[in-house]
């Protein structure tokens, strides 16, 4: 029981985290109908500032923090401006989409070749403090990856759903030529969800690489590339569904490693393979994703 | 921002040519003016381009992959057809599109304080309140989803979302299309009262008894290219308007002369 509970914190932290990739991935979709698949490059590009700001170049994790969150950002709008916005005219969203791939490989391969085969830490305030309470033991660094995530997630839904820069962005996902019509700045959302996506990576990025984690090292990208599926499971255009996607796929991942003698049969390592297997079982049994409106199959 | 003379019109449409792909000629030369606080018809059949000329004064083409092979748009004066969407609303030029369009999953409040982006002058105390007072059905609905609305309560959210924007010419799609006869009177006497408060009306119309009755000019264009033009009272009179666009009896002879009418021709 015990155990159980454990693994439902672990997966609910580890879950709120992939919700915070998934939910740049989504916010992205909305306003431009564009998949971004440079997401996990994003969020190992901004942690690698933070952490090489931290380790290498001696800055406190309060400077290095704003330094790699406003880097990717930054990054994430040049990308949006330089490279999908070509593509917007046109509305060609499936070669945006694809052309996002590239991105993402060009960036991981410097981000890779930079970090070499070093561990770097990013002087997070958690340190590796554990929590003891109902009889389970939970990382200091885990509590605060659900209670953080939690928060920026509800920030982020007030946002979209109260200001009228969230009417303008929700406008524009469901009707783009009529939000110009409006005098919205498709441009403007479009850089806006890119470097909100940015930053939320980062966040994400700085808890993935905390304890009981050891570091940044070139494995993480395949944990954020786990935000994918989390985003496709909810639903492409939903900010719920990238919150219950996240969630999801951190469950099944902790629950699947944590009874991984009964899975045996399933192979070695399989709680790698779980969010797929997943987002497979979801789209077969609804193609738009849980709570998705538009078949993510139509990009 | 003012034009030069009192005589100069609000928008002048000159020579406009535009075409969508490399294939598809939708306007052919066309010529169109709205004078300061004036309302001016365009009819048309199916797809003469009527909503295609709207698109190109609210600059909106390349997003259907059209684009202008010529002429000219000014404002106020100004040459417009260069610039952005967003800069002509802001200028003042908001279209409520064919189809009505409003945001389905906003709520009324919200589709609304879209049509704000484009107030030049941002956000002011009061302003859903003139809206609301103008549509009570809005305010009662405020906020419900939009899709939930009936036709004519989308029309009203479609023109009031604009009147946001507090625009000097409203560009109006089809404002009639698929409403019951007693909500288009109320339409129609709802545009009268915002043309009253000094609002200039570019309408355009398959429904010519509703555009010539608010209009005090029309264009008919035909195939894209305008065939017809005059005071909305001779147009009213004129036999070739009175058999096609006024439910006339469609004759041959009169067709002919409306150069490659297509009534019933394309898709
Ligand atoms: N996105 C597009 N791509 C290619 N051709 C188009 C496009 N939109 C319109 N057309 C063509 O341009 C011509 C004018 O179309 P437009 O929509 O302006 O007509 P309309 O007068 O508004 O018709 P309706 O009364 O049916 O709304 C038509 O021949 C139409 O097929
Ligand atoms: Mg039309």
């Amino acid at each position: 029981m015990a155990q159980l509970l454990s693994m439902l914190v672990e997966g609910a932290s580890l879950g709120a985290v992939y919700a915070l990739v998934a939910l740049g991935i989504v916010v992205i979709y909305k306003s431009s109908s564009v998949v971004n698949f440079a997401q996990p490059s994003l969020l190992m590009f901004g942690t690698y500032v933070t952490a090489s700001a931290y380790s290498l170049h001696g800055l406190s994790f309060w400077v290095a923090l704003p330094l790699g969150v406003a880097a990717a950002a930054v990054l994430a709008v040049l990308v949006d401006r330089v490279l999908v916005a070509r593509f917007r005219r046109t509305q060609a969203v499936v070669a945006a989409s694809i052309m996002t791939i590239g991105v993402d490989v060009v960036l991981l391969t410097e981000v890779d070749r930079r970090i070499g085969s070093q561990i770097l830490t990013t002087g997070d305030p958690w340190g590796n403090e554990v929590v003891r309470f109902l009889g389970i033991g939970v990382a200091e660094a885990r509590i605060a990856a659900l209670v953080v995530s939690a928060l920026l997630l509800v920030l982020f839904q007030l946002w979209l759903h109260r200001s009228d820069f969230g009417v303008a962005m929700r406008a524009t996902a469901e009707d783009p030529e009529t939000a110009s019509l409006m005098g919205i700045r498709l441009g403007r959302v479009s850089a806006t969800a890119w470097a909100v996506a940015g930053a939320l990576a980062v966040c994400a990025g700085l808890f993935i690489v905390a304890y009981p984690s050891p570091g940044l090292d070139t494995s993480v990208e395949a944990v954020a590339l786990r935000a994918l599926p989390a985003a496709i499971i909810g639903g492409l255009d939903s900010t719920t569904g990238a919150i219950a996607g996240g969630l999801l796929v951190g469950l099944s991942e902790v629950l699947v490693r944590g009874y991984g003698e009964h899975l045996a049969f399933l192979g070695q390592g399989f709680e790698e393979a779980a969010p797929y297997v997943l987002m497979l079982v979801v789209l077969l049994a609804r193609p738009a994703g849980l709570f998705g409106i538009r078949e993510a199959v139509r990009v | 921002m003012t034009g030069r003379g009192t005589d100069e019109p609000l928008l002048s449409v000159r020579g406009l040519g535009v075409r969508y792909g490399d294939a598809v000629t939708a306007l052919r030369d066309v010529s169109v003016d709205v004078p300061q606080g004036g309302i001016v018809a365009v009819l048309g059949s199916n797809g003469a381009g009527k909503s295609t000329l709207l698109r190109a004064i609210s600059g909106v083409l390349t997003r259907q992959a059209g684009r202008m092979t010529g002429g000219e748009i000014r404002f106020a004066g100004e040459r417009i057809d260069g610039v952005g969407a967003e800069r002509r609303v802001k200028s003042g030029i908001v279209q409520v599109p064919e189809g009505r369009r409003v945001f389905a999953h906003l709520t009324v409040q919200e589709n609304l304080r879209a049509g704000r982006y484009g107030n030049p002058k941002g956000k002011r105390p009061g302003d859903l309140e003139r809206v609301y007072d103008l549509f009570p059905v809005l305010g009662e609905r405020r906020s419900q989803a939009a899709g939930l609305l009936s036709g004519g309560e989308q029309q009203m959210l479609a023109i009031g979302r604009a009147l946001m924007a507090e625009p000097r010419l409203l560009l109006l799609d089809e404002p009639s299309l698929g409403l019951a006869p007693k909500i288009i009177d109320r339409i129609v006497d709802l545009l009268r009262e915002i043309h009253g408060q000094g609002t200039a009306m570019l309408v355009v119309e398959q429904n010519a008894a509703v555009a010539l009755e608010l209009a005090d000019h029309a264009y008919v264009l035909s195939v894209g290219e305008v065939a017809i033009e005059g005071a909305a009272e001779r147009l009213r009179g004129d036999d070739r308007v009175r058999r096609l666009y006024l439910g006339g009896e469609p004759d041959e002879e009169i067709a002919a002369t409306i150069p490659g009418d297509v009534r019933g021709g394309m898709p």
